[in-house]
């Protein structure tokens, strides 16, 4: 947060929550180009407006829906975009009966297990993991495995992409292990890789494509795997 | 981004998948061409669900992994 006298725009404010001063990974889309001055100033006049009422009736589910509005607008993409638009549609079959398949799970959410930092030197706290997101995207995409018993205690989370606060609460939000298991037990698949894994989805598309995803390709056939989950954060 | 490309070269390399997105990155499905594909009606950071909500997740993940047998064709999208 600030700590100065400096007068400060409203822009200025705007845009000190995307990667700025006041960074705020949640509502991080207030501060790109999809809002204006105008419409970010619209937001905070309406919120402050369904807050109280919110508060007054004890119902919270409009404020949510308004937020949720909000982020849908914020991540709107440019209609101009070329980058990343494929004509090819990529298919392979599913050939088993799901209750009889072997599954796993990739999230790009960041977790790791304590003693296995994925990032040289290790110990990288969330914070500094913000402030040196451009250092982040140009280092090389590791995959952490997850032995899947992992106790919550031991699973750390890092992403400077999103807001973290969701699943350092509950790591099935981007990371839904405990409820892959709870589901093997009822029978709706036969069993899942030892492992599970994530890796920072914040990072080089270009090594990613290149250098990172053909190795899990093989790590994946190598357990023959009939199908992956794939989690975004 | 980042799923779409996973799912686009595990597929290519004969590994099926489903991936979810939260409703923000909705246009990644059409746009990438992602196989199979379950939009979530979450925040973003929050794609299965908010926190301790085990049944709401829970039908999150079963009805995407259902999506191993009843999607028929590639770029087939659902939503939650």
């Amino acid at each position: 947060m600030k700590n100065n006298n400096k007068s400060e725009s409203l822009t200025e404010f705007k845009k000190s929550l995307f990667y700025g001063d006041r960074n705020n990974l949640f509502f991080k889309f207030l501060g790109g180009d999809k809002y204006s001055e105008k419409e970010f100033a619209e937001f905070l006049e309406n919120l402050l407006d369904i807050l109280a009422n919110s508060i007054d009736t004890n119902d919270f589910e409009y404020l949510k829906q308004f937020i949720f509005q909000a982020q849908l607008k914020g991540y709107k993409p440019e209609t101009s975009s070329t980058k990343y638009v494929y004509e090819d549609f990529p298919w392979a079959i599913f050939s088993k009966k799901l209750s009889e398949s072997k599954l796993s799970m990739i999230s790009t959410g960041g977790l790791f297990c304590k003693g296995d930092d994925p990032y040289d030197p290790p110990g990288m706290t969330q914070e500094d993991a913000i402030k040196n997101i451009g250092k982040i995207f140009k280092s090389s995409v590791v995959l952490s495995s997850i032995p899947n018993d992992t106790l919550r205690k031991n699973l750390i989370i890092r992403q400077p992409g999103y807001d973290i606060r969701a699943a350092e609460i509950d790591p099935n939000v981007v990371f839904p292990y405990e409820i892959l298991l709870s589901l093997k037990k009822k029978k709706l698949f036969k069993s899942v890789t030892d492992n599970f894994y994530s890796f920072v989805g914040a990072c080089s598309q270009s090594t990613l494509i290149k250098k990172a995803v053909p190795k899990w390709v093989k790590i994946m056939i190598a357990q023959k795997v009939d199908g992956v989950l794939l989690v975004p954060a | 981004m980042s799923v779409g490309h996973v799912a686009r070269i595990f597929e290519d390399k004969g590994i099926p998948t489903v991936t979810l997105l939260s409703k923000s990155f909705e246009h990644l499905a059409s746009q990438m061409n992602i196989p199979r594909v379950l939009i979530t009606n979450n925040f973003v950071g929050r794609t299965v669900g908010i926190p301790n909500d085990t049944q709401a997740q829970t039908l999150v993940v079963e009805k995407a992994l259902k999506l191993f047998e009843e999607a028929e064709k590639p770029n087939t999208v659902v939503t939650m």
